[in-house]
């Protein structure tokens, strides 16, 4: 029958092709013996029109064909769970590192319309190599496991055998732990003190740089008018948050999560660095007498304000990465807590 | 609401199968005490209510006489090339063990029923 010799055809093509010609010939007699049977039931020979339904009540081609083919995986059970944990872990951490080097060369590189663009494709082309990198040493475990454990046999010993002593100590549950009212108070008192001492920088600057004041009083160098904008936006920064921990004092919420306060600090931490970005002519430093040092130190001012540049624009993508993941963090706990609340 | 029952139902299937899989290489070794080739042996199994694909019963003949628990011939029969099955010595040991186990999940099933 034509349509019989197409399936079997068609079935050849998917076979393994060592053994096509002695699988079809057997799939051929069987088939037939049960088209025999079929014809005798209905005492004739099988019309166009039955043989196609008969022809088409076999299973797919391809089905039959996929059957004879060696069942194996890429990475069987056995050792899957450890492949998976250790792609995430390798692929989340790539992803971090790379996001930040393509951040950083965005940044301190000439703007151009197709740069974002080309940072995204760079991280998910590094991430899916380290992936596909990942998968192909995986698989070639398991084939070396299945078909040569002597090979690797510390490998074929460690998938059955695990070590009690390897197990992880309980750790004491800190989630849920209350904050005490003397917590609070002795942290509102310490950022008290840290406001002051802002404050008085400005007339001390021994405060933070120690005797090496001194030595700085004596370079040609000083700081620009936008370092005393960006001083008072910390300060600022600092007054609000302090503000916050009174408030919170006052009406009991310090006892809360207080994530918002939290995420809200950390956003605004952002503003003294985009002020400080936007200093005139990107000069954090300047000359105490240009007309007379420039000559001498021109080439060196450069150098620092091109160093303070890239430094800041640096603590800009770090400060929006955490804060990115804090807040990615912080849904994927939300995420989760409500799947269990509603399990 | 026809979304579920399409989930229950590929659900139920799955169950079903992963259930039968384990069962048909037992059912296929058991009628294998006797010679048969592929239709014949499908007939006989559907005969006693176990209905099997030609695509999950041939290509396990394949599979069981590759890890040595079948033996085959080609023989002419009815003018035609067939291929018998018989079960082989270390096929009838292992049919033996397996028919243990079986007989022994049957019994805490049905205490556990």
């Amino acid at each position: 029958m034509e349509l019989l010799d197409r399936y079997l055809e068609a079935v050849k093509k998917q076979l393994p092709w060592e053994r096509q010609d002695d699988i079809v010939a057997e799939l051929r007699a069987n088939l037939e013996a049960q088209l025999d049977d079929k014809q005798e039931e209905l005492g004739h020979t099988l019309t166009a029109e039955e043989a196609k339904a008969w022809v088409g009540q076999l299973p797919p081609p391809a089905i039959m064909a996929g059957r004879y083919r060696r069942q194996q995986y890429l990475i069987g059970p056995g050792l899957f769970p450890i492949y998976w944990l250790i792609l995430r872990m390798v692929t989340f951490w790539v992803f971090i590192c790379t996001a930040i080097v393509n951040g950083i060369r965005l940044f301190t590189q000439p703007w151009s319309a197709a740069a974002v663009p080309g940072a995204i494709v760079d991280v998910a082309f590094v991430v899916l190599l380290n992936a596909a990198i990942i998968t192909v040493i995986f698989a070639a475990i398991e084939y070396a496991l299945l078909h040569h454990p002597e090979w690797i046999p510390q490998v074929a010993q460690q998938t059955s055998k695990w070590d009690l002593n390897a197990l992880p100590q309980i750790e004491p549950a800190t989630q849920g732990k209350k904050r005490t009212r003397a917590h609070t108070i002795i942290e509102a008192a310490a950022h008290t003190l840290m406001l002051c001492w802002l404050l008085l920088l400005p007339k001390y600057p021994v405060l933070i740089l120690g005797p090496g004041a001194f030595i700085v009083y004596a370079l040609p160098y000083t700081l620009a008018p936008i370092i005393m904008t960006f001083y008072w936006a910390v300060v600022a920064l600092n007054v609000v948050q302090l503000v916050w921990k009174l408030v919170d004092l006052y009406t009991g919420a310090w006892m809360g999560e207080r994530k918002l306060e939290r995420f809200a600090i950390k956003l605004m931490g952002i503003i003294p660095i985009l002020i400080a970005l936007r200093a005139p002519g990107k000069m954090w430093v300047v000359l105490k007498d240009p007309a007379a040092e420039f000559v001498k130190y021109g080439a060196q001012l450069a150098q620092i304000n091109q160093a303070i540049y890239i430094g800041l624009r640096i603590v800009l993508i770090i400060t929006v990465i955490t804060f990115a993941l804090e807040i990615g963090n912080w849904f994927l706990q939300s995420y989760r807590r409500s799947l269990k609340s509603a399990a | 609401m026809g979304y579920s029952m399409t989930v229950a139902e590929n659900q139920f299937e799955n169950l079903r199968l992963e259930l039968r899989r384990g069962c048909l290489t037992l059912a296929v070794l058991a009628q294998l005490k006797q010679e048969h080739y592929g239709y014949t042996l499908r007939k006989a199994l559907a005969s006693q209510g176990l209905e099997i694909d030609e695509s999950t019963l041939y290509p396990l003949l394949r599979r069981l006489e590759t890890q040595g628990l079948l033996t085959s011939e080609w023989r002419e029969e009815e003018k035609r090339n067939k291929r018998f099955y018989r079960l082989s010595g270390d096929g009838e040991a292992i049919f033996a063990r397996l028919l243990d186990e079986w007989n022994a999940i049957n019994l805490a099933i049905g205490n556990i029923l």
